[in-house]
Order: structure tokens, then sequence, then C-alpha cells
């Protein structure tokens, strides 16, 4: 399923953010890492993975490195900040506030339940 | 495949060639081709590169990154076309790039960027400004020409003074062509002088053309019209006006070139005449002429003034002291020539001479009043912004029109801002100039404490913020701080003459000088003048040489009658030293106003 361009605007970046909490990632790594776990949902290409990697870091919420790949190939890492986490900590909880008021709407998984 | 060494240099960052390393590491085909990338991918990641519009480093890169995800998604078993196919539009993508590293960009440059913007945006907004400035357009609607010539207009032809003048001075060889202006003769020699038999022979020559000069002078009005366009009966002395009234300038004509008031130079050369036919007449022992000839330039003088303009007023002045100085001569030299019943006559007309600001700047007002109508527009309610700053007459201007719109352009937003509205300028120049009127009515020895007009102009000045919003009143107000002094020492002249007369009648009849000037009143004089810069009576002595009658000047203190000694360069100051006038002067110092100010006899100098 393909998820609104809006909704993606808001929830790709604490998705990236969360998916760099374990460790440094390079720009492919993510994007299989976005589609896997988020079972295609929050997939995206190249095309709104890397200026949204440009702009988190402008933002200093994340911070690269030039690094030489297994290879030797050039790649670029990208990694938490400490702002980063603050950030992710607070778009986390924001998530599972809009989560749960959804649930209670009927909307997301507490619909089960209901 | 070796790169060429200029394409490596080419595409060596500055920085890397600043430390001696020819890197070529700004080469995205170099990169493209060392990846190994197949033709599809590396033409898209080129095409993406490109359409960002980056700097070169920073497309290297994202050449980089691109490449790399493209191969990292190769070798984790994704195919080309599966990768190609989920890369995205790739416009979209170049654009949300750029948007994304332009923000890592250094704050320098994001701070130039800004003042980029808020330049193109002002220069923008000023440059629409100035467009809707240029809209607007004066509105020339009062004919203050017609305004300042309502008196001489009025005086029927046949009653009119300068058309005999004109005349006289056609005939004695008189032509003015521009700036120059051509008469056959130096009027200043007097007898003693080298060349005085040339202006005695020429005096003779025309004694009837000074015969119609002297009748014309006992006319009541001038009639002379001051203009742009010489009128026909006057061309017969002034060059033809050829100037080509601006379009835009309205059908009134401008005040603004008034400056020449072209019936000046002539009147005060007939003045001149007049007192070099006196000299002529005191020396043939011809008493009647030389009174006539004094009388009629105190006639002159009163037709000079009748636009009552600033320049006009001082004409006046200059030529009514003159005529102070031709009357004093016959007095000390040959008294007898005159009877007793017209030098009480002379000293009536004299006494008549009516001196006020007003005749010198009523004139100025109507001039200011016609530019603000030439340089600002008009609400209906007098209000208006500025929009022509540089009025102009005629298409002769040195600066041309293109010249001037540009300036308008360039110029109107910021004057509209800065300079004050038209009812506001009007308000402060009339607060100004009725001021200036009552102040130039109060003697000089009267001070009331409050600011005077030159003061508060000076403090105008002195503001930058203020200096700019009231530069045309600045401008126009320069000149004018001079009256109340002009006509202080107008009018002490003109009393030591009055003085001369009632001393010479007064000996007449007792056979010598009074003790006193008390003894001069009521039989001879109204009462005793005051000295223009004290209040108090004038001072009075008779030495060897007869009497003196003098004003303690400038430095306020009583030097026997003496005279400054010192001799200056100025021709404005040598006949007023210590005189009200002096107050004008160049900085002085202590001593250089030493003296007091002689009224009767004055020691005139050449």
């Amino acid at each position: 399923m393909k998820i609104e361009r809006e909704l993606m605007r808001g929830a790709g970046p604490v998705a990236v953010l969360k998916l760099l909490e374990p460790g440094e990632k390079y720009g492919y790594e993510l994007v299989k890492d976005l589609a896997k776990r988020s079972d295609g949902v929050l997939a995206m290409g190249q095309s709104t993975l890397y200026p949204m990697l440009y702009n988190l870091e402008a933002k200093g919420l994340i911070a690269s490195r030039l690094d030489k790949a297994e290879n030797g190939r050039p790649r670029k890492y990208y990694r938490l900040t400490g702002k980063g986490k603050k950030r992710l900590a607070h778009g986390t909880q924001q998530w599972q506030a809009v989560t749960a008021a959804m649930g209670a709407l009927g909307i997301t998984g507490n619909l089960q339940g209901a | 495949m070796t790169t060429p060494f200029r394409r490596r240099l080419w595409k060596t960052p500055m920085r890397d060639l600043v430390r001696g390393r020819i890197t070529g590491r700004l080469d995205i085909d170099r990169l493209l081709e060392e990846a190994s990338l197949s033709g599809p991918a590396a033409d898209k990641v080129r095409r993406v590169v490109k359409r960002t519009r980056l700097w070169r480093l920073e497309k290297v890169d994202v050449a980089n990154e691109l490449i790399a995800h493209f191969l990292d998604g190769q070798e984790a078993g994704t195919s080309l076309d599966e990768l190609l196919e989920t890369f995205g539009d790739e416009v979209q993508t170049a654009k949300l790039i750029r948007r994304a590293k332009k923000r890592q960009r250094p704050m320098v440059w994001h701070a130039f960027a800004w003042a980029r913007l808020c330049f193109l945006i002002f220069f923008g907004v000023y440059f629409l400004s100035a467009l809707y400035l240029m809209t607007g357009s004066p509105s020339v609607t009062t004919d203050y020409l017609a305004i300042l010539n309502r008196k001489a207009a009025g005086v029927p032809a046949d009653e009119a003074a300068w058309p005999i003048y004109r005349e006289a001075l056609h005939k004695m060889g008189y032509s003015e062509h521009g700036n120059d202006r051509t008469f056959p003769i130096d009027t200043h020699f007097r007898p003693g002088d080298e060349e005085w038999p040339l202006l005695l022979a020429f005096l003779t020559e025309h004694a009837g053309a000074l015969a119609r000069v002297r009748e014309a002078a006992t006319r009541d009005k001038s009639g002379y019209l001051v203009g742009f366009h010489t009128t026909a009966d006057d061309a017969i002395i002034f060059e033809p006006w050829d100037g080509v009234e601006a379009p835009y300038m309205g059908s009134h004509p401008s005040l603004m070139r008034l400056n020449s008031l072209g019936n000046l130079g002539p009147m005060r050369l007939l003045a001149r005449l007049m007192s070099a036919d006196c000299a002529r007449a005191l020396q043939a022992g011809d008493g009647d002429t030389a009174y006539a000839d004094v009388m009629a330039q105190i006639g002159l003088a009163r037709h000079t003034n009748s636009q009552s303009t600033l320049v006009s007023g001082l004409v006046r002045i200059s030529i009514l002291i003159h005529t102070c100085k031709t009357t004093q001569e016959v007095l000390i030299s040959r008294p007898d020539l005159w009877t007793d019943e017209q030098l009480r006559d002379l000293a009536h007309r004299f006494a008549a001479i009516d001196i006020t600001p007003e005749d010198m700047l009523n004139g100025e007002r109507l001039q200011f009043y016609d530019l603000l109508q030439r340089t600002y527009t008009d609400d209906g309610h007098g209000g208006g912004r500025i929009i022509n700053p540089l009025p102009v007459n005629s298409q002769n201007e040195s600066v041309s029109m293109q010249v001037r719109n540009v300036a308008r352009i360039v110029g109107l937003p910021a004057l509209t801002a800065m300079v004050a509205p038209r009812d506001e300028i009007r308000q402060m120049y009339d607060g100004l100039m009725d001021r200036m009127i009552i102040e130039s009515r109060r003697p000089l020895w009267i001070e009331d404490g409050s600011e005077t007009v030159d003061e508060t102009v000076d403090k105008l000045r002195g503001s930058v913020r203020s200096g700019i919003r009231y530069l045309p009143v600045i401008i126009f107000m320069n000149s004018h701080p001079t009256v109340r002094t002009t006509l202080q020492t107008e009018v002490g002249f003109r009393d030591g003459v009055l003085i001369g007369i009632a001393l010479e009648l007064y000996k007449r009849e007792h056979g010598d000088w009074p003790i006193s000037l008390v003894k001069l009143v009521p039989g001879y004089l109204p009462g005793v003048p005051v000295d223009r810069l004290t209040g108090e009576p004038v001072r009075y002595l008779v030495t060897k040489d007869g009497p003196v009658v003098y004003s303690v000047g400038v430095d306020g203190d009583d030097d026997g009658g003496r005279p400054p000694v010192d001799k200056f360069d100025s021709d404005f100051l040598k006949n007023n030293r210590a005189s009200p006038m002096d107050f004008t002067g160049e900085a002085r110092t202590e001593a250089e106003h030493d003296g007091d100010w002689v009224l009767w006899p004055v020691p005139w100098e050449e």
C-alpha cells in the first residue's frame, strides 16, 4: 500500500531516525530496511530518501561520514546525533499519541479489541 | 583511461590547487567510469546531478551518493531495472536535492542570499514606486508672473516711465545680448580722471536723452514688465529670448528664471549717468541741473523695485546710497548751488522714501510659490508630493530631459519619503517669511530674545533629517537674513543726508554750525535720528573741517567719528564698514571692527 505524500512527509523522518537508532547505516541499507520493516508501506526511492537525509543533516539531527565499503568503493554512512535522539524521542511520543487516538476512534489496532 | 591534464586541472577544486594538488575530483564522468555503472543508471545520475544546479563540489557529493546507491542495490541482488523504476521522478529528485543541499550551505552564504533577496525586493518596490510616482505631474494653475507684474501691468503706457528710459538707453547706444551688455562709455569717471573728458563729451552729446530720463523719473510708476520673453518694444535694447517653454510647464511662464530681472542693469546704468551728469553740472556751476539729476536718481531707485524682489530691492538700495553720495558731493563742495527751497524739497523726497521688508520679500514669496506648483503635485487641498525636483523652463537647459527623467526615477521615491509634502513646506516657508518681515522691521538694538529666522534655518540645516525635509525652504531662505541689516544701513545713510541738509540750512540761517543736533529740531528735522545700531541719538561733533555725524558702529564704542582704518578688498564692505551690513561680512578681527560708522560726511571710496 502506498501512503499519501503528506502523511509520508510526517512519518518518513521519524522512521529514518528510528532506523538509525541502533547504529550508522548507508543510503541503500536504509531503503531496504524501511521497505522490509514497514512491509513496503514506508518504502521510498532515492528521490525521497536522499533529500530527506540532507535535510535531516542540515538540521543537525543526523551526521554523515565518508568511508570505504568492503569492496573499496566510497560510501556515505549516516548516524544519529544527540539532537536527533531527542527529536526521535519526541517524534515517537507524538506518533504513539496519534496512534492511541486513532485507536480510540477505531481507526488503528484497537479496532480488533473493540 | 588517462584523463588529459587540462581536463584534470579544470576539474580540480581551487582548494586542492592552492595545496598544490591536481586531483580532478570534480570530474563526474570520471567517477561514473570508475564505478563501471551501467549506461542507463549512469545517464540518470548524470542528468539528476546536472539538474540540481548545485556547486561543483556538492554535485560530486550527490553523484557519489547516487552511484553508491545503485551499486549497493546491485550488490544486494536488486536488478538495475527495479532500481531505476523505484528511483522516482528525476526532475523532482533534482529539485528536492538542490533545496536540501542549499540548506547545508554556510551561514555566510545564507546571509548573502537573504541580503540579495532583500535588495531585489527593495529594488523592485522602489522601481514600482518610482513608476507610480511618475504618474503624477505638477499642476501649474497660477500665473505668478502675472501677479508679480500686476502693479506694472496696470500702468497706462503714456504714464509709464520705462518706455522713456528704454528710448533714452537706445539713443545712447545701450544693448544687451545674453549676459553681454554694450554701452559706449564707462560711467565711473569723475572730474580729475584722465578719461573724464570722454564722459563729459558723451554727456553733452546726449543731453536730450538725459533730459528724457529726468522727465521719466518724475513719473509715478515704471510700468516695466518682468518675464521670460522680451516684448517687441523692449527688443530695441534687449536680445529677444529664443528659449522654448518645456511642454509640461503649462501655459504659465516660470519665475525661476527671473534672477536677472532685465531692467536692473539699465536702471543702475542710468543712475550712474545721472550721478556723472550731476558732477558735470557741479563743475559747470549749474545747480538746477545737479538738483534735477539727484531727483532723477531718487526716481530711478523708486522705479527699480516695482516687482518687490530681493535682488531688485538690493539694486534700489544701491542706487539710493549712491544718490546720498551724489548729494553729499554737492553739499560739501558747492552748497551754494542749491536754494533753501531746493534743499527742503530734497529733504522731503529723501524722508518720503518708504523702506519696508515687504518691498524685498513679497516677490520672493511669489517665486517660492511658483517653485512649489512646478515641483509638487496638487491634491486640491494644499497638499501634494514632490514630483519634479528639477523644474526647467526651456529646452535650452544644460541637463537633458532624458537625464532628468532618469534622475527622477532614481530619486523620486527617496525624495517623496524624505522631503516634506507641499502643504508642510509652504507652511514652514510662510511661517519663516512672516517672522522675517517682523524681524526685519525691528531695529537692531531691540532683541526680544526669541530665536531669529537665521537661527531657525541654521537649526534646520544642522539636522540631516530636517535639512533634507525642508531643503527647498533652506535653499530659498539662505539669502534672506541680510534684509534686516541692509534696510537698517539704508536708513542710516538716508538719515545722514537728511542731517547734512538740515545742517546746511541751519548754517545759512545762523551763520555757523549748531552746537548740538537738538538745535535742528523741530525747524530742520522732526527729531534727532537714532543710531541704527544702538537706538541712541546719533553722535555729533564739529571739527575744523566741519560737522561730523556718526553712529558708534558695530563695535559699539565711540571712536570720536573715526571710520575703520583698514582697507578692504571687498567692494561690498568698503563703503559700509562698521555699518549694520558689516555684520554680514566675513569673519573679522576686533581690530578690523574698530571705528565708527560715519554718516555725514561719509568718507566715500570709489
